[in-house]
């Protein structure tokens, strides 16, 4: 019996394999060849040969976390507004999509495919095309609000403050369809009987909506939550096509920044020691994450 | 019975923000794909224009290489998608229906990987492809392997980690009669259970292929004006001087076509695998 136990671990083995050396040469190594590399003094000068560069101990670290040099700190701050007004933008219009959608009606099918197209253009599309519409001189939206009188100036989404918003709402546009269908999917299999019990106890429909649709599709967003905001989190897309690759410091989020640091400024030193920083931030949170949900891939 | 108007009253008005808030960027999309440039750069472009210009999809083969953009994006998703697929398959499988020492560790592992930003990964590739080319003499930074492995590497963990969820669900009842029947692992494995994770199979292959096809990041950085993909591309496009919008435009949605495709044929594996892969995950 136990050969047969073995010889069902060797095929698991074999199975891994693939995944296994992937995951060793194109993850594990190059992180901790980052580590190596926010140790050393790596800029345009030895990109040639970044090998020469020196080493200069926390050096990077220091001009990275400081408030002079660094931009790291309000960079993070924006990085989590965006976080969490995308996660809220994504929950509340998931949650009314999947909502309205659920009931039978004519057109259901159609209206949910329309709905679902945000997620299937390719992101970058989508962004360019938003970016169009939020021209200060030539977009639509301006144009729009100028027409109707909301305004009576151009507003320059795209720049300063604004930015800030436009990438949020860039990015919700993107990310939530998968909050619908998901939690369409999910209402749709809760019971009819649960709602039918609770009408005969002569519960009202947000007492519905609150006592027995909430808690049950709630694994399900939890999960939405977490994946949407790492996804936002690591944004890269989102902020460089809408900014056009120069964004203001209220749209200069993590990866961009970082990005910018590294092949604009060619401070590659700096560069890593923020995406180290950025690193931890990131497995503090997943740590948490997984003690939190137990979800310890049993 | 006001309490009915009112409700269907909602449902109408959310229904009708929803579709504005998704229809009108695309409708502004194709429309703007379709004008001149002279009714683009105004200040108040027309919502429903008096004429439409189709040569712009013929000028935008012209205004930038999007047959070579094409050809490289097909080439690098389709790879990536392939490999990423094929590791996926085994990996999830493995993960999913064995137990063996470090299977705990080797999860958690790709989980992890998953979520750490693209960043920090390029910077490393791009120092570490010019040592091998300093040293060994084999260029990747503007080759297609350099982005094929980028790509499957990044795009894997994701899809181990929905094909190993989708493999949860279909019972190991089916491996063990297999085994009973005078099957080996493999070929229960081959025979079997992979006729079954189609729509698994078929979820993950539309994501890495997705993921890849629509990639900028690493394109930024890791291709060069051979082996332009299709999204940095559409970017460097939209950056130039004087942009043409509506050309931009027209290239988008040409840049669209095959994701759309794709989706339409597997939506209804899509929908199902996605769900039952990524939330149960």
């Amino acid at each position: 019996m136990t050969s047969l136990k073995a010889r069902n671990a060797l095929f698991a083995y074999r199975l891994l394999i693939p995944a296994i050396i992937l995951t060793f040469f194109v993850h594990i190594i190059p992180t901790i060849w980052g580590v190596y590399i926010s140790f050393r003094g790596l800029n345009v000068y030895y990109i040639r040969d970044w090998t020469q560069a020196p080493f200069v101990g926390f050096a990077n670290y220091t001009r990275a976390l400081s408030n002079i040099q660094g931009v790291f700190w309000s960079s993070l701050s924006y990085t989590l507004i965006f976080v969490i007004a995308s996660v809220f933008g994504c929950f509340i219009l998931g949650i009314l999509g999947a909502v309205l959608l659920n009931g039978y009606f004519k057109g259901r099918n159609v209206i949910r495919g329309v709905l679902l197209i945000p997620y299937i253009l390719p992101g970058v599309v989508s962004l360019t095309n938003l970016r169009f519409m939020f021209l200060q001189d030539w977009g639509i939206i301006n144009s729009i609000l100028l027409k109707t009188g909301l305004v009576s100036e151009p507003i320059s989404w795209l720049t300063g403050k604004m930015a800030l918003l436009s990438i949020i709402i860039g990015n919700v546009w993107v990310r939530w369809p998968l909050w619908f269908i998901t939690i369409l999917a999910s209402l749709q299999s809760i019971p009819g009987e649960l709602y039918e019990a609770a009408t005969v106890d002569g519960a009202s429909d947000w007492q519905k909506f609150t006592r027995i649709t909430l808690p049950l599709i709630s694994p399900t967003i939890t999960v939405l939550t977490v994946l949407t905001a790492l996804w936002s989190f690591n944004n890269f897309t989102v902020p460089f096509i809408l900014t056009g690759g120069s964004p203001s410091k209220e749209a200069n989020i993590l990866s961009l920044n970082i990005w910018i640091r590294s092949f604009k400024n060619w401070d590659f030193g700096m560069g890593a020691a923020m995406s180290v920083v950025m690193m931890l931030i990131m497995l503090i949170l997943i740590l948490a994450y997984l003690r939190f949900t137990k979800l310890e891939a049993e | 019975m006001r309490k009915r108007v009112l409700k269907k009253t909602f449902k109408v008005v959310g229904i009708v923000f929803l579709l504005l808030f998704v229809l009108f960027p695309l409708y502004w999309l194709v429309v703007s794909s379709l004008k001149y440039p002279e009714d683009i750069y105004t200040m108040h472009p027309s919502l429903f224009p008096s004429r439409i210009r189709f040569l712009n999809y013929l000028d935008i083969w012209k205004a930038i290489p999007m047959a070579k953009y094409y050809k490289n994006s097909l080439i690098v998703s389709l790879l990536s998608m392939a490999l990423a697929t094929v590791v996926a398959v085994f990996a999830g499988y493995g993960l999913s229906k064995f137990r063996f020492p470090g299977r705990k560790t080797i999860g958690i592992t790709f989980l992890i990987t998953q979520m750490f930003p693209g960043i920090l990964f390029l910077l490393p590739y791009y120092l570490i492809f010019i040592l091998i080319k300093n040293k060994l003499g084999i260029p990747l930074i503007g080759t297609y392997p350099g982005l094929v492995i980028t790509y499957t590497a990044f795009v894997a963990p994701f899809a181990i980690w929905i094909m190993r969820g989708y493999f949860d669900t279909i019972p190991s009842e089916l491996r063990e009669v297999a085994l009973t029947d005078g099957c080996d692992n493999f070929k229960a494995f081959t025979k079997i259970i992979l006729p079954v994770a189609k729509p698994g199979i078929a979820t993950v292959a539309i994501l890495s292929f997705m993921k890849s096809w629509n990639e900028v990041l690493f394109a930024t950085v890791l291709t060069n004006s051979n082996t332009r993909t299709l999204p940095l591309g559409l970017y460097e496009f939209q950056q130039e001087f004087m942009t043409s919008w509506n050309l931009v435009m027209a290239a988008g949605i040409v840049i669209s076509i095959p994701a759309l495709i794709f989706f339409t044929f597997l939506q209804r594996y899509f929908v199902s695998g996605f769900t039952t892969g990524a939330v149960k995950g």
